[in-house]
């Protein structure tokens, strides 16, 4: 099973990076959409792998249940076929930018993996989500509430924004 | 268990869940031509076999003998995949789903369940909104006017279901303190969870209603406006699929309500496996008599209807469970 | 790294699904007969000819109600490990708890029925 369980997290790590490269380079936004999923699927494999089925199966529901459709309804919102404004070739500029955005917190992160490894576990606990629960209600009481009230204003915010917009015109 | 038995074991059940599953779709098709007719006075499929029963085989092979057309517009990759996935997203939530109490079978315990994952509940929330992507992706590739309507409108319904759809089962939750599809059967023992969250059954039902995307929540396909809406474009094997998807998911949504609210396995005389296929077939037979009685909703109805009736209601009907069992 | 008998049966399940799908798919690359040229691969507007593409924009909406969708949907996922705890917590004051976490999500339902935003407009720009 160790072996699986190495090659696995090698079939994730590749299903990551080419989701990812399909997101960037696609001139097609759904496409883009696509790897982007693909990604996420990965990232929950991941997870798995981790021993933390809560965490992998709410990744899916939220990021591929949830964000995705809102970049799905926003691709529909905008030109999404590859000959809008999307589908044009960056100049220099706008690639040197992007790489600057990749590359800092690219570097930042493994820098700190790399100098201060985390004390690997091997065999990581499964934490039962009742305990999660438990954690919820007992010691974590005050952002648990702050999530639902976070979130209202949160809403409200988008909503404010979208609703001005549809008004004015 | 040994390594190899259990590999062995995993594609016993797994071929037998297949198996079950597929026939049951198949005959599904010809359940639903048959009450239709029955329900219109007439006789339905009768000439294929007794009682139409090769009906299904008959529709299966037309199908792999029809051309598989992809419009000269189309996303070719995205309308390639579209049904797979939705046909997928559907049977894999099967995995999850117990079929009966625990076999001893030679000394060794073998549940009844591919995989009895503590987390099975969100698994399958999961998928069912991973679903909605077939619907979406495959309208948007086909380049069509009709399919993308059906597309978008799919996606709409999507966003407005799945939050009462999981808001109902928050009680289920509560009441047997596990996300396990198996502990939630087994918390069941005593009585179905239908006579104490009668609520919470009919927020569920009305949402899975909605999910299985027919009449009366037939929106992204509503022949009448949209053709066949999102698979309007599709032809032979790829259209076949989009309709395994289909009855898969109303099977699928039959196996849910007898886990959550009927008991699943428990009942009295017969076998586990029985009862749970008896009571498997329970939500079909309503979905399929919705659909010779009732007319299609709009899908701003619909939206309304899921936010400003069926989400107010689950979140009291959450107060209320959980005032109850704390007093 | 774990990998369990849960995940591989995931897995395994995963491919057996594919198998299942693309099998029949093959089987009618096979079998079934091939048109090209004319207007077979014309979109399908029950016989008129389609004017423009179909991929055009659509009205900002159907966003508001995805943004709506999203937060409830992570409300919803922190309460469902609080309701699995739900049995075993301290009766009221668990309650307490859960009931002013509801309250702000049934006040946000309130708030935006009261806003508009769930009155679909009769013109969409």
């Amino acid at each position: 099973m160790e072996l699986a369980g190495k090659i696995i997290f090698w079939f994730y790590a590749v299903v990551i990076v080419a989701g990812g490269g399909l997101a960037v380079t696609s001139p097609n936004l759904v496409r883009a959409m696509l790897g982007l999923i693909a990604t996420l699927f990965g990232v929950a494999g991941m997870y798995l792998l981790m021993n933390a089925p809560l965490l992998a199966f709410m990744q899916l529901l939220i990021y591929v249940g949830a964000v995705s459709v809102l970049i799905f309804f926003a691709i529909m919102l905008s030109r999404a076929s590859a000959t809008g404004d999307e589908g044009m070739e960056p100049g220099l500029w706008p690639n040197v930018r992007a790489f600057l955005a990749f590359a800092l917190p690219m570097g930042v992160l493994g820098l700190t993996a790399f100098l201060a490894p985390p004390a690997g576990v091997l065999v990581p606990a499964e934490v039962d989500p009742a305990k999660l629960g438990q954690a919820l209600l007992g010691e974590y009481t005050l952002p648990f509430e702050l999530i639902s009230i976070v979130l209202l204003a949160a809403m409200a915010g988008a909503v404010l924004i979208a609703f001005e917009k549809r008004g004015s015109k | 268990m040994s390594m190899t038995m259990g590999i062995v074991v995993l594609f016993v059940k797994m071929l037998a869940v297949l198996a079950v599953l597929l026939g049951m779709a198949a005959y599904m098709v010809l359940l639903e031509r048959k009450l239709l007719g029955w329900f219109q006075l007439r006789p339905g499929p009768n000439r294929v076999g007794p009682f139409g029963l090769l009906q299904p085989i008959a529709d299966g092979l037309k199908m792999l003998l029809k051309e598989d057309i992809i419009p000269r517009d189309a996303e070719r990759l995205l309308f390639l995949i579209a049904p797979a996935l939705l046909a997928l997203t559907t049977l894999l939530a099967f995995a999850v789903v117990p079929f009966g109490p625990d076999l001893v079978i030679g000394g060794q315990v073998i549940p009844q369940v591919i995989s009895d994952l503590n987390v099975g509940l969100l698994m399958i929330m999961a998928l069912s909104s991973i679903g909605v992507y077939g619907v979406a992706l495959g309208g948007w590739a086909s380049n069509s006017k009709f399919s993308l309507l059906g597309a978008i409108r799919g996606a709409a319904m999507m966003i407005s279901y799945e939050l009462p759809l999981s808001l109902a089962l928050v009680p289920v939750v509560m009441l047997s303190g596990s996300f396990s599809l198996t502990d939630i059967v087994n918390a069941q023992q005593g009585y179905p969870f239908i006579l104490v969250q009668p609520l919470a059954f009919a927020l569920f039902f009305v949402s899975a209603m909605a999910e299985s995307k027919r009449v009366p929540f037939d929106m992204p396909e509503a022949e009448n406006e949209l053709m066949a809406g999102f698979h309007t474009e599709y032809s032979g094997m790829r259209f076949a699929l989009f309709f395994v998807g289909e009855y898969v998911n109303m099977v699928l949504l039959g196996a849910l309500t007898a886990v959550f609210f009927l008991g699943g396995w428990h009942g009295p005389f017969l076998p586990p496996i029985v009862w749970f296929l008896i009571k498997i077939m329970i939500t079909p037979f309503f979905l399929i008599w919705t659909r010779a009685s009732l007319p299609r909703l709009r899908y701003d109805q619909l939206m309304h209807l899921c936010w400003k009736v069926l989400t107010p209601l689950a979140l009291l009907n959450i107060i209320v469970t959980g005032a109850f069992m704390a007093g | 790294m774990v990998f369990t008998w849960l995940h591989l049966a995931i897995l395994v399940f995963l491919f057996v699904g594919v198998a299942f799908a693309g099998g029949p798919l093959a089987g009618s690359l096979l079998l079934a007969p091939k048109e090209r040229g004319g207007d077979v691969g014309m979109p399908y507007e029950c016989g008129m000819r389609p004017h423009g593409g179909a991929w055009t924009q659509f009205g900002v909406n159907y966003y508001v109600y995805a943004l709506l969708f999203l937060a409830f949907d992570v409300d919803v996922l922190y309460l469902f490990p609080v309701a699995a705890f739900y049995p075993d917590a301290d009766g009221f004051s668990a309650f307490l708890k859960i009931f002013v976490f509801l309250f702000v999500l049934a006040l946000a339902i309130v708030y935006f029925w009261a806003k508009g935003v769930f009155t679909w407009p009769r013109k969409i720009s």
